[in-house]
């Protein structure tokens, strides 16, 4: 496998001609491949980090100029609290006729311990 | 004009008065700063922070918006309003970059920063975090009674597809 050596574009335009001459510098025909221009070049780096800066800013002002004030104006927590505890409630109150009745599988299975403890046949 | 880009705070001495001087020109909440008190015995460093929170203080109200201020000490959790880290490799990596000279592009874009940091910086942020801090435990109450319902959620219909098989 040849050996790969990274160059930037003007160093490979200097060397335009001369290819022959690196392969007797290097053993092993060395290919001459051109270095990726953006791995060098760091300026999107700091463009980047502006763009997010610029919108961490403005969602922080979104934040606290506008949501945290609606909030504040029309406080709903309370009502949000009673609605949810209404429904756990009902949903407890769902989840016990499920469990009590002859069907439910608790039920059955506090009559297979019962009638294991007693020695009874279970009922068919 | 600087990008908003992490900067060392560097301390000559502990006195206040040295503290005082160290901080004299720099107001955190327009830039990102940070101080490293790593090396600050553990019996020190209360002083030594509450130097910098009455220091900050006296700027004015102090609020992690725009920009935060940063103390690494290992010693201590919580102080204060103050925010601290127990080492460098903590500090947020958003702010850690390279710093160099701004193109045209990025002045423009600075410049929109600079406006967005400012508006926020007008904002009654404190008066905010207030109210947000009275009404956090309500908050916490109805996440707990969502979760809590979820789970109920879940176990019903799971108890119906048995009663179905």
């Amino acid at each position: 496998m040849s050996k790969k050596i990274k160059l930037t574009n003007g160093q490979i335009k200097e060397l335009k001609g001369f290819e022959d001459v690196v392969d007797l510098v290097f053993e092993g025909n060395p290919e001459l491949q051109a270095m990726d221009s953006r791995r060098s070049n760091d300026s999107y780096d700091l463009y980047t980090f502006l763009e997010t800066e610029n919108t961490r800013l403005a969602l922080l002002h979104d934040f606290f100029a506008n949501r945290v004030k609606i909030h504040e104006e029309n406080p709903q927590l309370m009502e949000l609290i009673e609605e949810q505890r209404n429904y756990m409630l009902k949903l407890e109150k769902e989840i016990l006729t499920h469990l009590s009745g002859p069907q439910a599988p608790f039920q059955r299975r506090v009559s297979v311990i019962f009638n294991q403890a007693f020695g009874l046949k279970p009922e068919e | 004009m600087r990008a908003p880009i992490l900067e060392e705070l560097e301390f000559f001495g502990l006195n206040p008065d040295q503290i005082e001087v160290a901080m004299k020109n720099k107001v955190p909440q327009e830039h990102p700063y940070f101080v490293d008190l790593h090396k600050v015995p553990a019996n020190e460093i209360v002083n030594v922070l509450t130097t910098i929170s009455d220091c900050l203080e006296r700027k004015g109200q102090y609020t992690p918006f725009p920009y935060p201020f940063y103390v690494i000490t290992p010693h201590l959790k919580e102080f204060s309003f103050l925010t601290l880290i127990p080492s460098r490799s903590q500090l947020p990596g958003h702010f850690q970059r390279k710093t160099k000279r701004l193109k045209a592009k990025e002045k423009s874009l600075l410049n929109k920063t600079n406006v967005q940091a400012k508006k926020l910086a007008n904002l009654n942020i404190e008066e905010q975090l207030k109210y947000l801090e009275t009404i956090r435990p309500l908050q916490k109450e109805l996440k707990e009674m969502t979760t809590y319902n979820a789970f109920l959620e879940q176990l019903l219909n799971k108890l119906k597809a048995k009663v179905k098989a």
